[in-house]
């Protein structure tokens, strides 16, 4: 049988071929990351480009699901990378270890990508990452703290910019987070991303607000 | 009616996800000033330092954030709607 029999029974073979044929980048491999990339290899993708230039610290295990003590002090992106071809051998995978200081950051990275997802920790990093977005790309972001977060597509021309949503934001040192939110929120950005991949993406021109205390998911309406 | 939507920590703090207040061409200031004295919970000092938008709060107009227009001095009308929220910044 194959890995992917259950996903085909859902979505059909020519959904599970525009997956294989498709590479993402995820910058960030923290919770989100970590969740976002075990999804989509187990969705069936073809290609990640995973860009962070973390080590894995003891406070990281809470919640960064591809990563275990034996792991401490490893870089994450070629950690990631290793465990994520144990799940699938034979998709690509790129580590690059690089902070995001500046949109050459990512526009210069030598191969091709279908979409960017933003799992990463500080709003000026994220917003250089949407300056490099391409016009014929998309960018899925996703924020969380405590028990809560957000998720939204972003695309040239059709959606506001992450500047223009989130201006005023303000970047937390290490903020309280606990792991059913960058699960919940990072399998959810999975999802999104996929649509996007499938043409149907769901959350162009809005803001989804997740909140794990009682259950609530509200959709705020973005104009361009 | 202007209706204000409150997520997340404020939503908590005012318990009520929704509020809204009959008024028109009113600065988002004083329509904050407004929901305070209509939930008798002091949401002015949640949100607002000096008469200037406390950061890392965002409140959106019609899906727009104020930042982007006259912040706490946008001016806005009968029918508008307001989102209010702590976007989470983690990854």
């Amino acid at each position: 049988m194959d890995m992917f029999s259950r996903n085909i029974k859902f979505w059909g073979e020519k959904k599970q071929a525009i997956l294989k044929d498709s590479s993402i980048l995820i910058a960030g491999m923290g919770g989100l990351g970590c969740t976002v990339a075990e999804n989509l290899v187990r969705a069936g993708i073809g290609k990640l480009i995973l860009v962070d230039n973390d080590i894995i610290t003891e406070t990281n295990l809470n919640r960064q699901i591809l990563f275990d003590q034996i792991d401490i002090g490893k870089s994450k992106v070629i950690t990631a990378k290793k465990k994520l071809l144990r799940i699938n051998s034979k998709i690509e995978i790129m580590s690059l270890e690089k902070k995001i200081e500046s949109t050459n950051d990512i526009s210069k990275i030598e191969t091709s990508f279908c979409g960017i997802v933003d799992c990463l920790d500080n709003y000026k990093s994220r917003f250089l990452l949407n300056d490099a977005l391409k016009d014929d790309q998309f960018l899925v972001h996703g924020g969380v703290k405590n028990d809560f977060g957000q998720i939204t597509t972003v695309k040239n021309g059709i959606t506001q910019s992450l500047r223009q949503i989130f201006e005023n934001y303000k970047d937390e040192v290490e903020p309280g987070i606990i792991p059913q939110t960058v699960i919940t929120l990072g399998s959810l950005m999975a999802q999104e991303i996929i649509n996007n991949l499938f043409g149907k993406p769901q959350l162009l021109n809005k803001l989804l607000i997740i909140e794990l205390s009682d259950f609530s998911m509200f959709k705020i309406d973005l104009k361009k | 009616m202007i209706r204000i939507k409150f997520y997340s920590l404020l939503r908590m703090f005012l318990k009520q996800s929704e509020i809204e207040i009959d008024a028109d061409k009113i600065s988002v200031f004083a329509l904050l000033q407004k929901v305070s004295e209509k939930t008798k919970k002091d949401i002015i000092s949640e949100v607002i330092d000096a008469e200037q938008l406390i950061q890392g709060t965002i409140i959106l107009v019609n899906g727009r954030n104020i930042y982007h227009l006259e912040k706490m001095n946008t001016i806005v009308r009968n029918g508008d709607k307001l989102d209010i929220f702590p976007p989470g910044g983690g990854g």
